[in-house]
């Protein structure tokens, strides 16, 4: 069942569970999260990342992901994960998208708002509802920074765009961590007291279980997983018997790593 | 149910075939006078089903004689009314259109009318989720803004002849797959000197599936991967070439529905857009797509690339 990104939210916010959103970059991927989500019921986003959407790989991946969102039984939508810019979200709603990220996180806080409230208003001309994100979510590498998305600030700018979710920074980054991260669940808590959006956790991957339930106890309403679907995928494929020369046979055992790595991250949100 | 479905200008062309251009403050006898139906939109709409793909126009028409006119030329070329809503005690949207058969130029005199454009209310989504394409001429902004971001929900493909930067295109564009800009809207948008300049800004910018630049009779180009490719160009003996243009939208879209490439579409449409100029009246003079098929044959050797 198709669905917007601000509608899917609206299901983890009632049903206080977190919306999981999981990175796909080929039809393996897509087909493993498919599995999970009908296996477990749980509603799901299939995002790409706005890298895809340079190349020809978004326009041939989008349509298996809108047969999947428009053929399964359970809530499913089609997400442009940290849209660089006006150029990859025209592609993601030329291609279907129904929801979309803009992240100019890196900009200062006017530019911010002034990017974010352009993709937004070009966004719901088409019923697409957008994440924009506010305190820059870095990589791993750089370590985290305890540089949280400020309460006020966010107040004025999901006032001032009217953006449907909002990715927070609250000690999470993207990629490996060098260490588990500890997430400021009290900032959580005051950005879902004082906020008309749902609240987005990136850098998903490797955060402790119990900081995640906690997290979604908090109010966070999508967790992404970018790095976790790869590397189950990847670790999978180094798995494969090499002489498995037919792709579809040598794909099989990696789409099940997908579909069990996703089914663990649906029970873990309390999406199933 | 339409393969095109269109959203724009429907206007009651009086045509004035001229053997020179009046000069200001005098009399000028005509050589004929006819009434034919017109508009960006609605000639596009006529052209693609003369080519043999269904299509429909969608808005609001007066109750007066021109209204009637539309009403029937829409009849006559097989263009489906069934979403037209009649508003009463209005003026159509007319024009006068002097050709001047010295130097087959056009000069259009128009007036919208009192005719009010459709709503949103207007957008039959049970017979648009069912087309192939949405075609705009950036008339009837609001409605046209509403059915585009409606169509791309639905999986259609907006179509844009890009004729006048109206009030509103800036929130248009982006919503456009199709994008049909004349070389005079592409410069004067973007503010560029060449029309490659253009494309290149309009494609940057809207990100479109499709873009294409027209050039009049000079033909002109698909943007491709960064590239201007020109498009055939057929020289013809032009007599008439009000449509001309407009005649082009609804060919490319046709040869789209009917399966060709972008750049065989576009060499389709050119073509038929060249035989149109061979024809008095935007609309009377658009050919079938078997006339086209053999004009196509017949100047194969005479081709040139703008």
């Amino acid at each position: 069942m198709r669905y917007d990104l601000k509608e899917i939210l609206e299901l983890g916010e009632t049903g206080g569970f977190a919306v999981p959103a999981f990175n796909v970059y080929n039809t393996e991927t897509v087909l493993g999260i498919v599995q999970a989500a009908e296996e477990t019921g749980a509603p799901v986003i299939f995002q790409m990342y706005s890298r895809l959407f340079d190349s020809e790989l978004a326009r041939f991946v989008a349509p298996a992901i809108m047969e999947a969102v428009d053929t399964m039984r359970v809530p499913a939508a089609f997400h442009l994960d940290h849209g660089a810019g006006v150029p990859q979200v025209l592609r993601a709603l030329r291609y279907g998208a129904t929801g979309v990220m803009i992240d100019a996180s890196a900009k200062p806080l006017e530019e911010n708002i002034a990017i974010t409230k352009s993709v937004v208003d070009m966004a719901n001309e088409t019923g697409v509802t957008v994440e924009g994100e506010l305190g820059h979510v870095g990589s791993a590498n750089d370590g985290v920074s305890t540089d949280y998305t400020k309460v006020d600030e966010a107040v004025r700018f999901v006032n001032e765009t009217g953006v449907a979710a909002l990715a927070v920074a609250v000690g999470t980054a993207h990629g490996h961590y060098k260490q588990a991260p500890v997430l400021a669940l009290q900032r959580i808590a005051q950005l879902h007291e004082a906020l008309d959006a749902h609240l987005v956790l990136h850098g998903g991957s490797g955060i402790p279980d119990e900081q995640i339930r906690a997290s979604i106890e908090a109010g966070i309403r999508k967790v992404n997983f970018g790095t976790d679907v790869c590397c189950s995928f990847l670790d999978a494929v180094r798995k494969v018997d090499p002489g498995i020369i037919g792709i579809d046979t040598y794909m099989k055992d990696p789409i099940k790593a997908v579909k069990e790595f996703a089914i663990e991250k649906i029970k873990l949100l309390g999406a199933d | 149910m339409a393969q095109i479905v269109g959203i724009g200008a429907a206007v009651l062309d009086i045509l004035v075939t001229v053997d020179s251009f009046p000069k200001e403050d005098t009399k000028l006898q005509s050589r004929q006078t006819k009434f034919q139906g017109g508009g960006p939109c609605f000639t596009g709409l006529v052209a693609a089903s003369k080519l043999g793909v269904t299509s429909c126009y969608m808005g609001t028409l007066a109750d007066d004689m021109y209204g009637d006119y539309l009403r029937k030329a829409c009849d006559t070329y097989g263009v489906g009314r069934e979403n037209v809503r009649t508003i009463a005690n209005s003026q159509s949207f007319h024009s006068v259109v002097l050709l001047n058969v010295s130097n087959a130029s056009r000069t259009c005199i128009w007036n919208r009318g009192t005719v009010t454009p459709p709503e949103c209310s207007d957008v039959n989504l049970d017979v648009l989720k069912n087309a192939d394409y949405l075609h705009l001429d950036g008339h009837q902004m609001e409605c046209a803004i509403y059915a585009a971001g409606q169509a791309k929900a639905l999986g259609v493909k907006v179509s844009l002849d890009a004729g006048n930067p109206y009030p509103g295109i800036d929130r248009l564009l982006p919503l456009v797959d199709v994008l049909i800009p004349s070389e005079e809207f592409a410069l004067k948008y973007t503010d560029c000197t060449t029309a490659e300049e253009a494309a290149a800004q309009l494609y940057a910018a809207y990100q479109p599936e499709v873009l294409i630049i027209t050039q009049g009779n000079r033909g002109g180009f698909v943007w491709e991967n960064g590239k201007a490719v020109r498009y055939p160009v057929f020289p013809v003996n032009a007599v008439d070439s009000n449509g001309a243009g407009d005649t082009f939208h609804g060919a490319f879209l046709a040869a789209r529905v009917k399966g060709l490439s972008v750049s065989d579409a576009a060499a389709f449409a050119s073509a038929t857009s060249a035989l149109k100029c061979t024809r008095v009246g935007a609309q009377e003079g658009i050919p079938a797509y078997e006339e086209v098929l053999s004009f196509m044959k017949e100047k194969q050797g005479g081709i040139c690339n703008g």
